[in-house]
């Protein structure tokens, strides 16, 4: 099965042609849904959120030209599960996001006060900087654990590596973004 | 920091990072078989050599008790001494590097009082795992272990016919050939350049996640790391209560073969990992303090 490229999608955007929205659901439906399901437990609210995922980049390309279509959709994917997830009860959320995020409270605790968005993107602008610190595979790790929320096992099957090696790695990764944003002021 | 807030900041991370992320890329990784195909032959067989001497003269030294690989771990990490300015200025600061450096010079400590004993097994599968050093002392565990393992298998019999093709799935950029010899790795390219299409089965041994005691209870997540060869372990979060002021303890690894089925058609990659059961080791853990 042949897929077209990027471009070419975007370029069906661009004319405002429905078969866009097919083209790019071929293409990265699998990726959208992973996305969303790593976030949210029920098949119904991954349906919905790859509906309304699709509904944004239509909505948003044109004006919008992304650079990397996968990366645009994946993280239009992620703000909308993390939203529903956040909305949802306790009793619908996906105990492997938890997870997630009970890790990531290790080295960016929850006693960090952060009041405005400016703040919110100053810690995000500091993490993306962290990032390019990292290896090739250890910034692959963290992103695949802390932005796609995928689980150990997985990463370890894309890696080839075993789940106990990518725990050792992304422990490691954690350590060291505490101890960079300690550097950075960020934390106190 | 609120959880939402948290979500947020990880959503705003940069989109060419993201990209990045959405494949495992072989060409950047630290084994890449085009850096191995590039090697000359002369080359591998004298990182080979020495690998192995070193390996041996390591085991030696290890186990005679000269080094510790707790403590010399412990080393390895990076330690900031925190100043009279991040002392008056942020003293939250302060107070983690404090804690770091003070857990660190705890696993220094406790390689120092290790018991180098050293306890193997073989196994059925080819596998020997020896705990090279141990620590118990009724409330804290440390462990350090090396597998010695055969090298990875490649089977052939993997095709359109067995029970597990219908469970593959698409893997773009999953780095399948990473434990594989580079002799390994270029018959599997020249079946797939012959066919276009290979299906094959790796096999490889590693120790599972969960160390458990006897009974089943598992310890927990460990923090540790590898070095030179040997896996230290340190439980994350303390031993569990049933686990505490024993005068010895049983604790039970899982060696485990993993298979990777592989199908290669074209640039596409095809993968399914079963999930497999491990092969239980027991070892015997004397609380130090007990004599």
């Amino acid at each position: 099965m042949t897929h077209l490229e990027d471009s070419e999608i975007i370029s069906l955007f661009y004319e405002r042609s429905e078969q866009a929205i097919a083209e790019l659901e071929r293409k990265y439906g699998a990726a959208v849904r992973k996305t969303a399901a790593n976030i949210l437990c029920s098949k119904q609210d991954v349906e919905e959120c790859a509906n309304d995922t699709y509904l944004g980049v239509w909505n948003s390309i044109p004006p919008q030209k992304p650079n990397s279509l996968i990366a645009y959709v994946c993280k239009i994917a992620r703000n909308l599960a993390t939203w529903k997830y956040h909305s949802n009860t306790a009793s619908k959320r996906n105990g492997q996001y938890d997870l997630v995020l009970d890790e990531l409270e290790e080295c960016i605790p929850s006693s960090v006060n952060i009041e405005t968005d400016y703040e919110e993107k100053e810690l995000s602008a500091a993490i993306i900087r962290f990032l390019d610190t990292l290896s090739y595979e250890d910034r692959f790790c963290f992103l695949r654990r802390y932005w796609y929320a995928d689980s150990v096992s997985d990463i370890a099957a894309m890696t080839h590596s075993s789940s106990h090696r990518i725990s050792v790695r992304l422990f490691r990764a954690r350590e060291r973004l505490h101890r960079y944003l300690i550097k950075e002021g960020l934390l106190e | 920091m609120r959880r939402e807030q948290l979500s947020r900041v990880l959503c705003n991370l940069d989109e060419r990072q993201i990209a990045e992320a959405y494949q495992f890329n072989p060409d950047l990784c630290g084994r890449s078989p085009e850096r191995i195909v590039h090697m000359k032959k002369k080359r591998i067989i004298t990182f080979a050599l020495a690998a192995a001497l070193i390996f041996s003269l390591g085991i030696a030294a290890y186990a005679t008790g000269f080094v510790s690989a707790i403590t010399e771990l412990a080393r390895s990490f990076y330690k900031p001494v925190p100043d009279e300015e991040m002392r008056n200025e942020r003293p939250e600061a302060a107070e983690y590097h404090e804690n770091w450096n003070s857990q660190m010079d705890e696993w220094i400590e406790i390689g120092e009082n290790s018991d180098k004993t050293t306890q193997s097994a073989e196994l059925e599968n080819g596998t020997a795992i020896t705990l090279t050093e141990n620590f118990y002392d009724g409330e804290r565990l440390a462990l350090s272990y090396v597998l010695n393992r055969e090298k990875p298998t490649v089977d052939y019999s993997f095709g359109p016919d067995h029970e597990y093709f219908e469970r593959l799935s698409e893997s773009e950029g999953l780095c399948w050939y990473q434990d594989l010899s580079e002799t390994q790795y270029l018959e599997i390219m020249a079946k797939l350049k012959l066919t276009g299409k290979v299906g094959f089965v790796i096999r490889t041994a590693d120790v599972g996640d969960h160390v458990t005691l006897a009974d089943g209870t598992d310890i927990g997540p460990f923090v540790g790391g590898e070095l030179d060869g040997y896996t230290v372990l340190v439980p994350q979060n303390g031993l569990p209560d049933s686990a505490k002021g024993q005068d010895k303890l049983d604790v039970v690894f899982h060696v485990k073969t993993y298979e990777a089925y592989i199908w290669l058609e074209g640039d596409k990659v095809y993968s399914y990992y079963p999930i497999v059961e491990g092969i239980p080791v027991t070892f015997e853990i004397i609380n130090n303090t007990a004599a």
